[in-house]
C-alpha cells in the first residue's frame, strides 16, 4: 500500500532543504583531538601488555575460594535474588520499587505494579540513584569542622550549642526539603517542643511556591491538588512538562497513558504550549509555541476567553470552545512558578468544573510544600542575625536560591551549622557540622506523597558507613534514643487506632505495610472554604528581547544526582546531548545573531554571566533561550577520571572543572522564585565546545549520495493522525515493496519464539527505559569522550526525529536496540560464528568467541551493536557491586549488543520448570519493559496467539522499521497517532 | 634456505620441545588450559564425602540445600554442620574403637575446625572471634559461562552426573573435565524428562542457552 512518509531530521543543521541553502554540518566528530600517533611510550605499553598476556596464559588456574555464612539467613540462598518492596526518594515524588537483592546487595529497582500512584512505572532518576549507594566518595562519618568526629561528640556538642541558642531566645530553623512524611514530621513537632525557638521551613530544589500560594488564596489551603490526567479528556497544559519533569511524572505518565488507548476509539488531547521543546511537548497533539511574556499573556486571554469575553486570538478561542465543550473532563496545569499564573488557572479550572474531577483537591498530593515566601523570610532573619542555628536537610540552598552564594555566606554568621546530607554539596562546603544521612536503600522511612497513602522505605542493606537518618539524629537531640527502625514504626503505634480503620491488628498493618511497600490509612478531611475568585490585574505585555528560560530536563532534575554517571551519559532525550547542559535557541534567533551549534555564547543579565555552548534546538520559541539546571554542580568534577584510561584520552571535564555550568543565579527571587522570563543579552565569546551528541551517527538513513531514487526516504519512524486512524487502523503504516527472498524456510521456531513491539504512540521518550537496561545489563559508562567518538556502549537508543518546519515542529521517538531479525545480517559475516541465531529466535552474540573483526556491526542497518575498545574498568571501585552477577562483564575486544535480557527468559523457565508449570505470557519481563511508565514495550512468545505480543504483531498499525530489506526483525513497531485533524499534517507523497 | 633463517626454526622447534616437556611434568596428563580434570585440591577442613554422603547417605541437598532453587548449590554454613556436630563431636571410628575400650572419645581436631570457625570451643565456651571457613572451591566454569544448578536438579539430572560418585571420595576429586563438548554430550540427547516443550533440545544447544 502507497503510504504518506514525512521527512524527518535529526537536527537543525541536518534538516533537508529543497534550496541549495545549506546549513554548515554539527561540529565534526573528527574535531575529537588528534594527539601524536604511536608513540614510545604507548609502544612500551603495548609490548608489556602483550607480554603480560603471555605469562598469564601460561600460570596455572587460580586457586577460588568458596566462603559459606556461619550462620544461615533464613532468607537468603546464595545465587538467588530477593526482592523487598520499598520506595526510592531519588525523583522526590517517590517512585514505589521493588528492589532486586542479591547476596545482600540491592542490584536494580524495578517499578512496584501494585502501588496506586506509580503503578508500576519507574523514573530514570530513580533506577539510577542505586548506583549513588556504592559511591565511595560519600561521607561516610560525622564531621566537626570538616574533621571526622565519632557521634558522641557531635550530639554532646550539637545539644549544648542548640541549648545555648535556645536560651539566647535565637532562633533555631530546621531547612528541608519537602517534608511528607507522617514520622518525621512527628520527630520535627518533638524537636520544636523541646527547642521551643524552632521553626521548620520547607525549601524545594525547584519550586511548586505558586500552585500551593494560589490555593490558599483560592480555597483557604496550601495545598497541591492531585493531577488526575486519566480522567482528563482534553489536556491544557502551559509549560509543564507533567510527561518529563513535572511534579510526579512517572505517575503522570501512567494516567496520560490511559487514556490513549487506542482500541477505545476515543483518546484524549493534549495541548501543549511552550517555548522550549519539551517531552510533553513532543507528545502533545498540538503545540503552541509562546516566549514566557506571551504565555502570560495567553492564559490571561483564555481565562477571558473561558469567561465567556471576547478575544482577539483565534488560537485562545478554539481552546476555549475546546475546553468548555469538555467541562469536568478537562484540564489545565501550568508549570510557571507565578502566583498571578496560578490564580489564573485555578480559575479556569473552577469555571470549567474540574475541581473534584480532573484535578483531586480534596485528597491532595502532598509530594511538594515548599514556600518561597518561607525562604525569602529566612533570608531576612539571618540578614538581621535572628538566626542562632540553622540545620539543614534533603535540600540545597547555596545552589538551587539564585542568590546562593550570599545566603552560604549569611551561614557563615550562624552559630550552629548542620549539613545532613552524605554528599559534598554546595552547602555542606558552609556547615560546621555534618550529621551524613542514609540513602533510601540503608533507610526506613515513611513517605505519605497522596493524602492517605502511606509509601514505606526499608533498608535492603545495612549501611556501609556511620551514617544515620535525620529522623535519628532530631531524635538523639531531644533525647530520644530508640533505633531507626523504632523511630518510625513506634510513630506507628501511636497513631495506630486513630488513624487505621480497616480492623487489623497492628502487627498485621505493619507486616503488610512492608511487606507491600505502602498502605491507605484515613486522613483527617482538610477544611477548604469554597472558591474564593482573586482579582487579577492584566498582564503587562513587555517583549524584551531574549528571555531566558531554566527547566528541569526529565534526567538530571534539580541537580541532586548530578555525580551519578548514569544519568550523566543518559542524553538529554530532545537534545541529545549527554555530558553537559546547552542553551537552547531557535534556528531563527541564533542564526539572526550568527550563532551555530558548539559555539560558547555568554549569557549576560546585569553582573551574571555564565558560558554556555548554544544549540539550535528546532521548535523553539524564537528571543527566548533555554538552559537546563542542575549542571555545574558540585562533585561532578569527579569524572576527570571517568574513560577508559589511554593515550589520547581526553578528560570528561578539566581537573577541577564542572560538568555543565550552573544557571541558578540567573533565576529572579521576587516574591516568588522565578525559572522563566528572565531578560537576558547573549554575546559570541569565539569559542567553540565539542558536544557528545548520541544522534549525529547510528543514523538509519540512506547516505543522499547512495539514496535509491525509489525510497529517498527510509520510513522507520510511521505516524498517522487520529481522524485517519478511525477512518483506516492502518493509516500512516507504510508497508515496503514485496520483497523476494533468498533465504529458505528452513528455520522453524519450535518451542519459543520471541518478539518484542514498541507502541510509538505511547512512549514519551522519557529514557526510563535506556537506564533500565543499563542496569540490568552491566553496561559501561564511556565519558564524554568515547561518546565523541561515537562509542557510546549503551545497548537501548531513544532515536529523536523532528519533522515540520520552523517553530511548528513533531518530535518523534524511537526507542532502537537490536531487532533480532529471523534474516540477520549480522550473522553470516562473522568469521567465527560469534553471532548466531537461536532456536527461539533471538539473536545471539557470544563474548567467548568473539574476535573483534566488527564486520557485524558495519553489517547492521539498525547500528545497534557496540564494540568494546577497552576493559571500561568504573571509576569507582566500589561501585563494580552494582553489577548484576548473572550477566557477563565484557572485556576488551567483543562486540556485544541487546540479548533480549537472555538471563531473564533462562531464569523464568527455570522457574517454571521448577514449579512444573508452563511459562504465562509475562512471565517475562524485559528490564527496559519493566520500568517503562507508558507501557509502551511489550515481549513476548510470537507462537502463542493469546499474547500480548501476538495481538500487536496481528495490529494494523504494526510496521518493521527498514522492512525493506527483508532482515524479518522480530522487533517491531506499532504507528504513533496522534490526536489531531488530518489537514496539512502529511508531507511528501510516497508511490 | 638461508642458513641464518635454518637456525632460528630449529631453535623455535627445541624452544617448543623444551616447553612441551616442561608441562608434562608439570601435569600427570595434559590438559588445555582451564581445564581442571583431576583437580583435587586439600581443604581447611578435612571434610569426608564418602562418610557423610557415602556411608551415612546423607541426602546430598541436606547441605547443598540452593541446588534445587538457586544458581549455586552452595557450601553448607557451618550452622548445618552444627545441627549435627551440635552432638557428634569426634570421628566415626574414634567412637567406634572408645565404645570397645570403653574410655570416653577424643574430640576430633576436624570437628574442632568448625566450633573455631563459630569462636566456640568444643564445650560450647567461646573462643574467639568468629572466622567463616574458606574451602577452596573444586568445580570452576570459565565467567563467560553461565552453570546454574536449579535447572539441571529439577530436570532429574543426578548429582553423580557431574560431579563423579563423591560417595567414595574422601577428597572431592573433579572428575569430568566440564568442557563445552562433555556439557552438550547431554544437552544434545533427547531426555525423557525434557520432552515438556517442542524444541527444548534444540534450545538446549543454543549458545545463549549458557553464555550470556
Amino acid at each position: 500500500m502507497p503510504g504518506l512518509i514525512k521527512q524527518y531530521y535529526t537536527s537543525y543543521e541536518d534538516k533537508p532543504c529543497d534550496s541549495d541553502c545549506c546549513h554548515s554540518d554539527l561540529p565534526s566528530q573528527e574535531a575529537v583531538k588528534e594527539t601524536a600517533g604511536f608513540t614510545r611510550r604507548s609502544f612500551l605499553k603495548t609490548t608489556g601488555f602483550s607480554f603480560a598476556a603471555l605469562m598469564t596464559a601460561c600460570s596455572k588456574t587460580p586457586v577460588r575460594k568458596a566462603i559459606p555464612f556461619l550462620i544461615q539467613p533464613e532468607e537468603i540462598t546464595p545465587g538467588k535474588a530477593t526482592w523487598y518492596a520499598s520506595t526510592s526518594l531519588a525523583c522526590v515524588s517517590g517512585c514505589a520499587v521493588h528492589v532486586k537483592n542479591r547476596d545482600g546487595r540491592p542490584i536494580k529497582l524495578e517499578g512496584n505494579p501494585d502501588h496506586p500512584i506509580t503503578q508500576g512505572g519507574l523514573c530514570a532518576q530513580c533506577q539510577a540513584s542505586l548506583i549513588e549507594l556504592y559511591d565511595s566518595t560519600r561521607i561516610f562519618n560525622p564531621k566537626v569542622d570538616g574533621m571526622n568526629a565519632d557521634w558522641a561528640t557531635v550530639d554532646d556538642y550539637v545539644i549544648k550549642k542548640l541549648r545555648k541558642v535556645r536560651d539566647e531566645g535565637k532562633a533555631i530553623v530546621l531547612l528541608t526539603g519537602t517534608v511528607n512524611s507522617p514520622s518525621l514530621e512527628f520527630t520535627i513537632q518533638k524537636f520544636k517542643k523541646k527547642f521551643k525557638t524552632a521553626t521548620h521551613i520547607q525549601m524545594d530544589d525547584y519550586s511548586y511556591s505558586a500552585i500551593l500560594d494560589a490555593h490558599e488564596k483560592n480555597y483557604g489551603k496550601r495545598i497541591l491538588p492531585r493531577y488526575r490526567f486519566d480522567k482528563a479528556d482534553v489536556v491544557l497544559s502551559i509549560d509543564a512538562d507533567f510527561l518529563g519533569s513535572w511534579i510526579s511524572p512517572t505517575q503522570f505518565t501512567k494516567d496520560f497513558r490511559k487514556n490513549r488507548n487506542l482500541d477505545a476509539k476515543h483518546i484524549s488531547k493534549l495541548i501543549q504550549v511552550e517555548s522550549r521543546m519539551s517531552i510533553t511537548g513532543a507528545k502533545a497533539d498540538e503545540r503552541l509555541t509562546k516566549s514566557p511574556s506571551e504565555m502570560a499573556q495567553f492564559v490571561y486571554e483564555l481565562d477571558q476567553a473561558i469567561q465567556g469575553k471576547n478575544v482577539k486570538d483565534e488560537k485562545v478561542k478554539e481552546f476555549a470552545r475546546l475546553l468548555k465543550k469538555h467541562r469536568g473532563k478537562s484540564l489545565v496545569v501550568s508549570g510557571i512558578n507565578d502566583i498571578q499564573i496560578q490564580l489564573l488557572v485555578n480559575r479556569i479550572n473552577q469555571k470549567l468544573g474540574n475541581v473534584d474531577r480532573t484535578l483531586d483537591i480534596m485528597k491532595p498530593s502532598r509530594q511538594f510544600g515548599g514556600s518561597d515566601s518561607s525562604v525569602q523570610s529566612l533570608i531576612d532573619q539571618l540578614e538581621s542575625g535572628m538566626v542562632g542555628a540553622l540545620l539543614i536537610s534533603d535540600t540545597n540552598p547555596v545552589y538551587a536560591l539564585p542568590n546562593g552564594s550570599h545566603f552560604g555566606k549569611l551561614m557563615k554568621s550562624v552559630d550552629l551549622t548542620i549539613s545532613f546530607s552524605d554528599k559534598r554539596n554546595e552547602t555542606f562546603d558552609f556547615c560546621q557540622i555534618t550529621a551524613p544521612g542514609l540513602h533510601d536503600m540503608e533507610s526506613w522511612h515513611d513517605a505519605e506523597l497522596t493524602t492517605g497513602l502511606i509509601s514505606m522505605t526499608q533498608p535492603v542493606i545495612h549501611p556501609y558507613g556511620e551514617n544515620r537518618s535525620f529522623r535519628k539524629s532530631l531524635s538523639v537531640w531531644i533525647g530520644n534514643q530508640q533505633d531507626e527502625r523504632d523511630l518510625v514504626r513506634n510513630y506507628w503505634i501511636k497513631v495506630f487506632k486513630t488513624r487505621v480503620k480497616s480492623g487489623k491488628t497492628f502487627a498485621r498493618f505493619w507486616n503488610e505495610l512492608v511487606h507491600d511497600g505502602f498502605a491507605r490509612v484515613s486522613s483527617s478531611s482538610i477544611n477548604l472554604t469554597s472558591f474564593k475568585d482573586q482579582s487579577i490585574p492584566k498582564p503587562i505585555f513587555k517583549s524584551n528581547g531574549l528571555e531566558l528560560v531554566v527547566f528541569q530536563s526529565s534526567q538530571m532534575g534539580t541537580g541532586t544526582h548530578a555525580e551519578n554517571p548514569w544519568l550523566q551519559e543518559l542524553p538529554d532525550p530532545v537534545t541529545k546531548v549527554a555530558w553537559d547542559n546547552v542553551a537552547s535557541i531557535s534556528p531563527e534567533t541564533g542564526e539572526s545573531i550568527g550563532i551555530k551549534t558548539g559555539d560558547v555564547i555568554s549569557i549576560q543579565a546585569g553582573k551574571k554571566s555564565v558560558d554556555l555552548p548554544a544549540l539550535l534546538q528546532p521548535g523553539q520559541r524564537k528571543n527566548t533561550i533555554t538552559v537546563a539546571m542542575g549542571y555545574g554542580r558540585k562533585g561532578t568534577e569527579r569524572f576527570h577520571d571517568i574513560g577508559p584510561d589511554w593515550f589520547e584520552k581526553v578528560p570528561t571535564v578539566k581537573k577541577g572543572e564542572t560538568v555543565g555550568a550552573s544557571i541558578m543565579p540567573f533565576l529572579s527571587m521576587n516574591g516568588s522564585l522565578s525559572y522563566s522570563g528572565m531578560p537576558v543579552t547573549v554575546k559570541k565569546t569565539g569559542k567553540t565546545w565539542d558536544l557528545a551528541f548520541s544522534q549525529t551517527y547510528h543514523s538509519l538513513e540512506n547516505p543522499k549520495n547512495t539514496a535509491p531514487a525509489v525510497m529517498p526516504v527510509r520510513p522507520f519512524v510511521q505516524e498517522t493522525t487520529f481522524d485517519e486512524y478511525k477512518k483506516d487502523p492502518s493509516a500512516g503504516s507504510h508497508h515496503g515493496h514485496p520483497v523476494t527472498t533468498m533465504w529458505s524456510d528452513d528455520h522453524i521456531y519450535e518451542g519459543y519464539h520471541w518478539g518484542m513491539a514498541l507502541d510509538l504512540s505511547a512512549c514519551t521518550g522519557c529514557s526510563s527505559c535506556i537506564i533500565g537496561c543499563q542496569v540490568e545489563n552491566n553496561v559501561p559508562v564511556v565519558g564524554k569522550d568515547e561518546v565523541l567518538r561515537k562509542r557510546d556502549m549503551a545497548w537501548l537508543r531513544l532515536d529523536r526525529y523532528y519533522s515540520g518546519d520552523g517553530e511548528d515542529v513533531d518530535v518523534s521517538f524511537q526507542a532502537m536496540m537490536c531487532q533480532h531479525c529471523d534474516n540477520a545480517p549480522c550473522e553470516p559475516v562473522c568469521p567465527v560464528l560469534a553471532t548466531v541465531h537461536s532456536s527461539e529466535g533471538l539473536n545471539q552474540q557470544v563474548y567467548n568467541r568473539c574476535v573483534g573483526t566488527r564486520f557485524c556491526a558495519n553489517n547492521c542497518p539498525y547500528k545497534v551493536r557496540r564494540f568494546n575498545w577497552f576493559d571500561y574498568a568504573h571509576d569507582d571501585v566500589m561501585e563494580n557491586m552494582v553489577l548484576n552477577p548473572d550477566v557477563t562483564v565484557r572485556s576488551r575486544g567483543v562486540m556485544e549488543k541487546c540479548s533480549m535480557c537472555i538471563q531473564r527468559i533462562q531464569e523464568a523457565k527455570f522457574e517454571a520448570k521448577r514449579l512444573g508449570l508452563p511459562l504465562k505470557d509475562g512471565d517475562i519481563q524485559l528490564a527496559c519493559e519493566q520500568s517503562c511508565p507508558a507501557d509502551a514495550i511489550v515481549f513476548g512468545d510470537l507462537n502463542d496467539p493469546e499474547s500480548r505480543i501476538s495481538q500487536m504483531v496481528n495490529s494494523e498499525r504494526h510496521y518493521h522499521v527498514l522492512e525493506d530489506l527483508n532482515v524479518a526483525p522480530t522487533v517491531g513497531y506499532l504507528t504513533n497517532v496522534r490526536n489531531r485533524d488530518a489537514s496539512g499534517e502529511m508531507g511528501e507523497h510516497h508511490g | 634456505m638461508d642458513k641464518g633463517l635454518n637456525k632460528q626454526f630449529s631453535t623455535m622447534i627445541v624452544l617448543i620441545l623444551i616447553i612441551g616437556l616442561v608441562m608434562s611434568f608439570r601435569n600427570s596428563t595434559f590438559h588445555i588450559p582451564g581445564n581442571q580434570q583431576d583437580y583435587e585440591p586439600i581443604q581447611p577442613i578435612a571434610f569426608s564425602h564418602q562418610l557423610h554422603a557415602g556411608e551415612m547417605e546423607i541426602n546430598c541437598q541436606y547441605c547443598h540445600f540452593g541446588a534445587e532453587d538457586s544458581r549455586h548449590a552452595g557450601i553448607p554454613p557451618a550452622s548445618i554442620c552444627m545441627n549435627c556436630h551440635e552432638f557428634v563431636n569426634n570421628s566415626f571410628n574414634e567412637s567406634r574403637l572408645a565404645d570397645e575400650e570403653k574410655r570416653k572419645p577424643i574430640p576430633s581436631e576436624e570437628i574442632a575446625k568448625i566450633y573455631a570457625s563459630l569462636g566456640q570451643n568444643m564445650d560450647g565456651t567461646k573462643s574467639g572471634e568468629t572466622k567463616p571457613t574458606e574451602w577452596v572451591k573444586v568445580h570452576n566454569v570459565p565467567d563467560f559461562v553461565f552453570f546454574s544448578h536449579k535447572p539441571h536438579v529439577n530436570a532429574g539430572v543426578d548429582c553423580a552426573k557431574c560431579h563423579g560418585d563423591v560417595t567414595t571420595m574422601t577428597r572431592v576429586k573433579q572428575v569430568n573435565d566440564l568442557s563445552m563438548g562433555w556439557c552438550l554430550d547431554c544437552h544434545r540427547q533427547d531426555h525423557e524428562s525434557l520432552q515438556q516443550a517442542a524444541g527444548r533440545t534444540a534450545q538446549l544447544q543454543d549458545c545463549a542457552a549458557c553464555h550470556y
